[in-house]
């Protein structure tokens, strides 16, 4: 028994070497492990993620993804600037956020598999995006549970705050509405 | 003028497609030789991947999987090699002896072999004159062996035809029986000296299969990357949902392929040895049957009639009046044995298409099966017979990218229609 259990620490030393040797050969691997996304995830986990990232690099003004489509992607700014937006009629774009590198954006409606509530788009030349598909998020959380969990959560975080953002706001636009009633109540009186 | 331009367009949109379709078809034909392994080869590794994967996310590094893999593969291989292609070799120089009908002694063969080739047909047919004479220990599957069983089949069963007056006896049924038989087996010999002449083909086959095989299951991702990097950024959501959705469903198609055929060879070869308790069939070539009924039911619609036949013929060519004593005993369990099979071939038939069809397949790919023999035709032009195995699988990918495009792949609007930025721009940003 004990044999085999230094035998299966041995193993399991030897597999998280080289999973790490392999890891830091790739490009992606100081910025992931950095991000608070992926914060305290495994080394198996990160593996996973690195070879599931998708690279790709976007010139000035090009649509990352369009309000209304089907989302399959979420992405990581990794490099330049990029920028979410809607365009509520025509000839008039409203923009929601400015983005800078190692920000998550298309991740809320990959969550709830509906359609994009915005559009994306690059800001500069040479953007660089690492996308991650609705399928390998899946796959993630099949494969690692635990750090599955630790993903979702990071980004209900996110949700969370924005929400709290926006009701921040919102109050604020009420109470703005409402002493501005008043004010338009005591003139009028 | 629009019209004109409409139909210009489609014309030449169509003639491309024809021209295209005819250049990428005489192409693959031409280069059928490197498709039929590369093709095999990739088909494989598709089926195998999730193997690799899940024995990767165990911990598992890739390489030791794909040797686990490998091995058995190597070994079945080997084990063909060494026992299949001499039994091949044996039985071609055995047709040649008895098709030149000399008595005299084939090289490399045994007097036993030798004995088989100087029989004649008709000899064959008169039993008692053979009865007794021959104690022959093994004879090799012959086409004579296997056409005077069948003629003797078919007698029997004309025979009960003229009894029960549904035929006249003529003279001509019997020449007919005959020419059917002839023709038959005929068929068998040239099958068996098609196997013996494609021996070295086979082995590139094998060498450049097990090559691909090995680098696509190394390299999968990045195979599935360098695939995604040819998709333009404005459709790389489009293209990787495509891509995803397209191999997923080929995955599922082929493995429940797969598993319908294990089923299939199961539950045949179970078949099998209850028809055992019944009729004189051995255990070999009760396992021999159910994989040849497993194997050719991949090949859709024709193949479950290929699968009947060739059982059926193995059954006939098993035995020799030579090496038996009652000869009339013998025929007549050939009879029950090869009426046996194929009761069981029809049996298995149905139950795929009523139970295992649709429990393992489900929501799978319906292939229409014109469309199906079409490509079975087109496959067994450019590869053969596994072009022929390998036409549904490819039929099938095709559908699945044909559906994903014309289902699927229409929530997708496709015009980048980005907002021209000097229009006007509110920053309301949440933050």
């Amino acid at each position: 028994m004990a044999t085999s259990s230094k035998f299966l620490d041995w193993f399991s030393e030897a597999k998280s070497r080289t999973t790490l040797r392999r890891m830091e050969a790739d490009d992606n691997f100081h910025f992931i492990r950095d991000n608070y996304l992926f914060e305290q995830f495994s080394s198996d986990a990160i593996a996973f993620i690195l070879s599931h990232l998708i690279e790709r690099r976007y010139n000035n003004d090009d649509l990352i993804f369009k309000e209304e489509n089907p989302s399959i992607c979420f992405f990581i700014l990794k490099q330049g600037k990029a920028e979410i937006f809607v365009t509520p009629s025509p000839g008039v774009k409203l923009v929601y956020e400015t983005l800078d590198p190692g920000q998550l954006f298309g991740e809320v409606s990959v969550l709830s598999s509906s359609s994009r509530t915005a559009s994306a788009r690059a800001l500069e030349n040479d953007t660089v995006m690492l996308l991650m598909s609705t399928f390998d998020l899946e796959e993630l959380c099949r494969a690692y549970p635990v750090d599955g969990l630790k993903l979702l959560r990071a980004i209900a975080g996110r949700i969370t705050a924005y929400l709290a953002a926006t009701t921040r706001k919102l109050r604020t636009a009420q109470a703005e509405l409402h002493e501005l009633k008043q004010k338009l109540d005591s003139h009028d009186g | 003028m629009t019209g004109d331009r409409q139909l210009r367009n489609l014309t030449i949109a169509i003639t491309t497609g024809i021209v295209l379709a005819v250049l990428s078809l005489s192409v693959l034909y031409g280069a059928r030789f490197l498709v039929r392994p590369v093709l095999a080869g990739l088909l494989m590794a598709h089926i195998l991947y999730p193997v690799v994967k899940l024995a990767r996310q165990a911990g598992v590094p890739k390489w030791i999987t794909i040797v686990v893999i490998f091995l058995p593969m190597v070994f079945g291989c080997v084990f063909v090699v060494s026992s299949l292609v001499p039994a091949i070799a044996e039985e071609i120089v055995a047709f040649k002896g008895s098709q030149e009908g000399t008595g005299e002694e084939q090289p490399g063969l045994s007097t036993e072999k030798s004995l088989a080739g100087t029989v004649p047909d008709a000899t064959l047919l008169d039993n008692s004159a053979r009865d007794g004479e021959l104690q022959v220990k093994r004879q090799p599957i012959g086409s004579d062996v296997a056409r005077s069983n069948l003629i003797y089949i078919g007698e029997q069963i004309y025979k009960t035809l003229v009894r029960f007056g549904l035929v006249q006896g003529t003279e001509t049924h019997t020449e007919m029986i005959e020419l059917v038989t002839g023709y038959i087996t005929e068929m068998f010999t040239d099958l068996v000296a098609w196997l013996g002449s494609v021996a070295p083909e086979g082995g590139q086959f094998v060498l450049l299969f097990f090559f691909v095989l090995v680098f696509a299951l190394l390299d999968g991702d990045k195979f599935y990357k360098g695939l995604l990097s040819l998709i333009p950024n404005t459709y790389i959501e489009p293209g990787i949902f495509m891509l995803r959705k397209t191999i997923d469903m080929w995955g599922y198609y082929l493995r429940g392929l797969i598993v319908e055929n294990l089923i299939m060879f199961f539950v045949s070869f179970l078949l099998l040895l209850i028809l055992k308790v019944f009729v004189e069939i051995s255990f070999i070539m009760a396992l021999s049957i159910a994989v040849i009924i497993a194997v050719t039911n991949v090949v859709r619609i024709v193949g479950p009639a290929l699968g009947a036949c060739i059982g059926v013929i193995l059954v006939l060519a098993s035995l020799d009046v030579g090496a038996v004593e009652d000869v009339e005993a013998a025929r007549r369990n050939l009879m029950q044995t090869s009426f046996g099979v194929l009761c069981i071939v029809a049996f298995v038939q149905l139950l795929d298409s009523v139970v295992i069809l649709p429990l393992v397949m489900r929501d799978q790919v319906n292939i229409h099966p014109v469309i199906c023999l079409l490509g079975i035709f087109l496959g067994g032009v450019i590869g053969g017979i596994v072009g022929m195995i390998l036409a549904v699988p490819f039929i099938a990918g095709a559908k699945v990218i044909y559906r994903v495009l014309t289902v699927e792949m229409k929530r997708f609007d496709m015009h980048a229609g980005a907002v021209p930025s000097y229009l006007s721009t509110d920053i309301i940003s949440s933050r």
